[in-house]
């Protein structure tokens, strides 16, 4: 037995080991880092983006100027781009992207951010385990004042309601803010900020109950078996094993990379 | 006294055993055949009672070979076990099974010693502590060790230590000295009576 890579497990590793255990093996014992998509810059700067509106929010109550926000947005999209190298989709430029970003940020603050009085902003949980030795680590969105859970997603499309309702992300939140305030939150909603030609601003609710919670630990405990036990697999089934949606798929599948590009 | 009864002396002798092995691999806790056949023994001894068996079937198949590739068997017998009444010849008789796997050649043993343990361990009721049907033990890998994580109750002083990681800039040896500082002085308050709160008292307004 192998001891994992670090004394904490969080959601993304939880969620990149279930997608494909050899991505988590080239991610974190190989520690090759792959450059992000450029999507992914979109909603890190964007996320960014609205923590710093809502931050300033918990004490001023109020909501900063769109072009305020819009204009961190541009400064962290760009400083992320020089700095992290993304691939972009074929169908996506950067330039695509920082505007998509600002359109829907900017409908995000007019139609949307003014009901949210939030009380906690990128609220970081550390919760720890009597049995094992690692803990489970990550940070949520925003708690706005009525006690409902925030999570901010940019995306091109509409999610189904089930995918939400399935989604393990909103059951590790749950876990985390009974661990923290020992007591359930009133809900879960994921706003979703759909970056298109008209964006829209989409939120979907959702719950989880303690059976959902029990049954992540489960998963957590067998997957942090299986990390321990050097067993990554590949799962090359899925729309994730591609060069687009994956970087590390030239090291894991060079064999496929010709037929790709033919 | 007849075997019957005699066997409900070896059995009331026996009582609980505590397991004494520990297997080092899988990381759990088993009663040895040693430990049986050494308590069970003496009482057989005791009472003039004979333990006998005989294997009667064997059977191998290849499983899964292990993680480092090595090829494993699985050794699966039966056979028949007798209690003798050394005084009376009475004689109980049964059937036992058995099972081991090993990448060698000791699938054989294991099935044996295994299936007599089984035996000894059921005729005599011997509690370990063991439940196999308890479901209650969620192992996710049968190894006796519960590997879903439980989640601890929250540390009262967590959202403290936090903030001082965060002042100490993740520095853990310079946050856990100033938490370790400031629970002496939690200490030492705790030790003031109400009097010497109000000495302190008076004199900082003496001070203002």
């Amino acid at each position: 037995m192998n001891a994992l890579p670090k004394s904490h497990l969080s959601h993304s590793q939880v969620n990149m080991f279930l997608r494909c255990p050899k991505q988590y093996e080239f991610r974190y014992f190989e520690n090759i880092i792959a450059p992000p998509s450029g999507m992914l810059i979109l909603g890190s700067s964007g996320h960014s983006a609205l923590a710093y509106n809502f931050t300033q929010k918990i004490d001023s109550h109020k909501d900063l100027k769109a072009s305020d926000i819009c204009d961190y947005f541009a400064s962290e999209f760009d400083k992320r781009i020089e700095e992290e190298q993304p691939i972009f989709e074929p169908d996506l430029s950067r330039g695509d992207l920082k505007d998509g970003g600002v359109s829907v940020i900017k409908k995000y603050r007019s139609d949307f951010s003014g009901s949210i009085q939030p009380v906690e902003v990128e609220k970081e949980f550390n919760i720890e385990f009597e049995n094992v030795e690692y803990t489970l680590n990550g940070y949520i969105d925003l708690i706005d004042d009525r006690g409902l859970i925030r999570d901010h997603k940019f995306s091109r499309k509409t999610p189904n309601q089930n995918d939400i309702d399935d989604d393990m992300q909103a059951t590790v939140y749950y876990m985390a803010y009974k661990y923290d305030y020992d007591c359930e939150p009133k809900g879960f909603e994921y706003d979703y900020l759909i970056n298109k030609k008209n964006p829209e601003i989409k939120p979907y609710p959702t719950s989880r109950s303690q059976a959902d919670i029990e049954e992540y630990l489960g998963i957590l405990g067998d997957i942090s078996n299986a990390i321990k036990a050097g067993n990554f697999y590949k799962n090359t089934q899925g729309w994730h094993c591609s060069p687009q949606y994956c970087g590390y798929f030239a090291q894991c599948r060079p064999h496929r990379l010709s037929k790709i590009f033919i | 006294m007849n075997l019957k009864e005699k066997l409900i002396k070896v059995s009331d002798a026996i009582g609980y055993l505590q397991k004494d092995k520990k297997n080092s691999m899988q990381g759990y806790s088993y009663l040895s055949e040693a430990k049986i056949k050494e308590v069970i023994q003496q009482q057989f001894v005791n009472q003039r009672i004979v333990f006998n068996y005989s294997t009667d079937e064997v059977r191998e198949y290849e499983i899964s070979p292990t993680s480092k590739g090595t090829r494993q068997f699985v050794t699966v017998a039966c056979g028949t076990y007798s209690l003798i009444d050394v005084d009376s010849e009475e004689k109980i008789s049964g059937k036992w099974y058995g099972s081991g796997s090993d990448t060698g050649d000791k699938g054989l043993y294991k099935a044996i010693t295994g299936g007599i343990k089984y035996v000894l361990n059921t005729n005599f009721l011997i509690p370990t502590g063991d439940d196999p049907e308890n479901d209650d033990d969620k192992t996710s890998n049968g190894n006796g060790k519960s590997d879903t994580p439980k989640i601890k109750p929250k540390d009262e002083y967590s959202e403290l230590k936090k903030t001082l990681m965060k002042k100490h800039n993740g520095n853990k040896e310079a946050a856990k000295a100033e938490f370790q500082k400031i629970m002496e002085l939690q200490k030492v308050e705790a030790e003031l009576t109400s009097d010497d709160k109000s000495y302190i008292d008076e004199q900082l307004k003496g001070v203002a």
